[in-house]
């Protein structure tokens, strides 16, 4: 069991305190498990708590309640030298800005080289060997180590924040949005590279992103979250191909004909006054007098499915799933001129 | 030299003029730095239609958003705009700074990628829209401008508009921000409503809400629509036509579903096909090696070239223009097809 997954979450619940003595549950009860090697896509509108799940996972936010397990040891409290060894080492995270996630007065070599020399890893010719060997891995010349971050265009930049990430041999990457600030052909370099790293060393993936393309494109399974909870999470096809829970068909929609788009009405409701029921009944076309008196908790619909809806699979989705259709290559012909060049090449 | 690659574009004739919201003729913006001149848009021909949306697509450095603000006169202080602009009629390059005013106020509105940041923090909206609307018709009175200003709300989608009128920029979400930041363009009565990015910082659902409304304004009031994006997804289904630009410069242009399905220039076709949603779920993307030059570079030939699939020797030496290449599109590619001869050379910079 526990060496099926690498981590696991289970009844996470965060809050924070607000002034005024109110509270704000950003994630409410949400569990779920990491397997070893795969890629989970963690999606959700901002405020729904995904980036507080991660953080929690990782350690960088303590949970107010609930458990969590990594390489089959609990790390809910965990402090001090025991944290370090047990997660700084076997998780790292990717943030969304490399810009801002790079120290702008490091040079690249030294920004690998920092998690070697907090972990006291080998002397400094070693520390320096390893640098250049990721850098290799990465794809960045070697020559960069002795650069600024930003002497690097943005693709370079997130290769260095991945490196960095992998710099002590981890097990779990955690991404948050790492391509979202990279134009359409540097992230298609980025997504590769990630996919090759997943293959070549076993990693595996939580992997957070508002981009429902890029989600099914790399997910194994995807974990979707709506107001602080977990609504639905399976494999990224089925979920895709025929979403249980309302709010996942919402989502689907997005990637079919505009015909068969679902658009939701109004907002996500605040967290600090959250429904008492269902959280997406405000918003839910199926939304009964049930789903606003009582929140459906999270049930398996199916083999390595589970939804939270009193209705699931309810809202059926029109049209076809699937990619769009790659365009035929642009039709050329050689010019027809009388430049000398081309008299030469034929 | 682009004859007949845009009919209204090529008369120069006023009349021509009147049935577009926009016209870009051969359009250059430089910026002098200590370094040196950096050429941000090199020569960008296009137009848009009265009644037409139009996105400008390209990704960062591509000069998209530059060509939106070089119509607006929006650009940095010491950049030079050469060529012709004429917005909603009137030769914006040639316009004093107080009639520039007024365009902007009333006729040409611009909505900008970070609705947050378009609000005044410490205003109230009612206070915001009304502004708005009284500087773009001064004759206006406060209370019709109030009245105006609810309306508008109502009419983008905001829940219980006249509470709203009192409240701060803070105490509404991201997507009814962008609403109200549109509202208050609408309260100007524009003919034509610039975008620039205008769901990128949005959820995926709050996006397509934002795109329904923009293509419900089009079709009710006949606004003409310029948007700037990168995300070729999100206005797959909004735009009537797509220009797509490289580096500074137009490299294609058409109607959205031509362009999408069967793109004439390599760029396009690249681009389209390192989107994630082109590939099998796991597959490899396609990606487009190397990066577009800078805007302090001069390639002597065609931009793309150093990264194109199909690059040809004469395309090294020979900048493309855009040329019509089949009814309606126009590419500026030597190699595509019914491009035509290549007459001269590299053309001067």
């Amino acid at each position: 069991m526990s060496e099926q997954h690498v981590a696991r979450a289970d009844g996470l619940v965060k809050e924070f305190r607000l002034g005024g003595g109110r509270t704000l549950r950003a994630v409410d009860g949400v569990s779920f498990e990491v397997r070893r090697g795969e890629t989970l896509g963690l999606v959700g509108e901002s405020g729904s708590g995904k980036t507080t799940v991660a953080r929690m996972l990782i350690r960088l936010e303590k949970p107010t309640a609930g458990r969590i397990d990594f390489e089959g040891r609990d790390i809910t409290a965990l402090r001090g030298s025991a944290l370090r060894t047990a997660v700084r080492r076997r998780m790292a995270m990717v943030f969304q800005n490399p810009s801002t996630s790079l120290n702008p007065y490091q040079r690249v070599g030294d920004v690998l080289a920092e998690p070697l020399r907090v972990h006291k890893a080998g002397d400094a010719a070693e520390r320096r060997r390893r640098v250049l060997e990721m850098m290799e891995q990465v794809g960045l010349d070697p020559a960069f180590a002795g650069r600024y971050p930003q002497e690097l265009s943005g693709g370079q930049r997130q290769r260095v924040g991945i490196a960095r990430a992998l710099m002590l041999d981890p097990s779990l990457i955690v991404a948050d949005e790492p391509t979202a600030s990279l134009d359409v052909s540097v992230q298609a370099q980025v997504v590769n590279l990630l996919q090759d790293l997943q293959r070549r060393r076993g990693l595996a993936y939580l992997f957070i992103t508002h981009d429902l393309a890029l989600v099914r494109h790399l997910s194994h399974r995807i974990a979707v979250m709506y107001l602080g909870r977990l609504v639905e999470i399976g494999p990224a096809a089925e979920l895709f191909a025929d979403p249980a829970h309302p709010y996942t068909a919402v989502l689907a929609s997005m990637q079919r004909d505009t015909e068969h788009r679902i658009l939701p009405t109004g907002d996500i409701p605040s967290p600090v006054d959250r429904p008492a029921g269902c959280g997406f009944s405000s918003r839910c076309p199926l939304a009964t007098a049930r789903c606003v008196e009582q929140a459906p908790p999270l049930v398996p619909v199916s083999d390595g499915r589970r939804v939270a809806c009193h209705f699931p699979g309810e809202l059926r989705l029109g049209g076809e799933p699937g990619h769009r259709a790659v365009p035929a290559p642009p039709p050329l012909a050689l010019p027809v001129t009388g430049l000398p060049t081309l008299k030469k090449g034929g | 030299m682009s004859e007949g690659l845009l009919e209204t574009a090529a008369a120069p004739s006023p009349e021509g003029f009147r049935q577009d919201a926009l016209v870009m003729k051969d359009v250059r913006v430089t910026l002098p730095t200590g370094k040196g001149l950096l050429r941000i848009i090199r020569d960008a021909t296009f137009h848009v239609a009265k009644g037409e949306i139009v996105a400008l697509a390209g990704e960062s450095g591509s000069g998209k958003s530059t060509s939106i603000m070089a119509a607006l006169r929006l650009l940095p202080p010491g950049a030079r705009v050469d060529g012709t602009i004429i917005l909603d009629g009137q030769d914006v390059l040639a316009m004093p700074r107080r009639e520039l005013r007024g365009l902007r106020a009333k006729r040409a509105r611009l909505v900008f990628q970070d609705p947050w940041r378009s609000l005044h923090p410490m205003k109230r909206i009612g206070a915001q829209l009304v502004e708005s609307a009284r500087t773009a018709d001064p004759s206006l009175s406060r209370e019709a401008a109030r009245e105006l200003a609810e309306r508008m709300l109502a009419r983008v989608g905001i829940p219980e508009p006249a509470s709203r009128m009192d409240s701060y920029p803070h105490e509404v979400s991201g997507g009814q921000s962008q609403r109200i930041v549109i509202a208050m363009a609408l309260v100007a009565g524009p003919s034509v409503l610039f975008c620039d990015e205008p769901t990128t910082a949005l959820d995926v659902t709050t996006q397509a809400q934002i795109l329904e409304l923009l293509r419900e304004l089009n079709r009710e009031l006949g606004l003409s629509i310029v948007i700037a994006t990168h995300d070729l997804d999100v206005i797959s289904d909004l735009a009537d036509r797509l220009v797509v630009m490289y580096a500074g410069e137009v490299v294609e242009a058409g109607p959205t579903a031509e362009v999408l399905s069967r793109p004439r220039h390599p760029y396009t076709w690249s681009l389209l096909r390192s989107a994630p949603g082109s590939h099998e779920p796991g597959e490899r993307l396609h990606t487009i090696e190397g990066r577009p030059p800078g805007p302090a570079e001069s390639p002597a030939g065609c931009a793309f070239a150093a990264r194109c699939p199909s690059v040809h020797e004469v395309c090294l030496s020979t900048r493309p223009e855009p040329r019509p290449v089949a009814p309606g599109r126009s590419a500026a590619c030597l190699l595509t097809e019914g491009y035509g001869p290549i007459t001269a050379g590299a053309r001067d910079e």
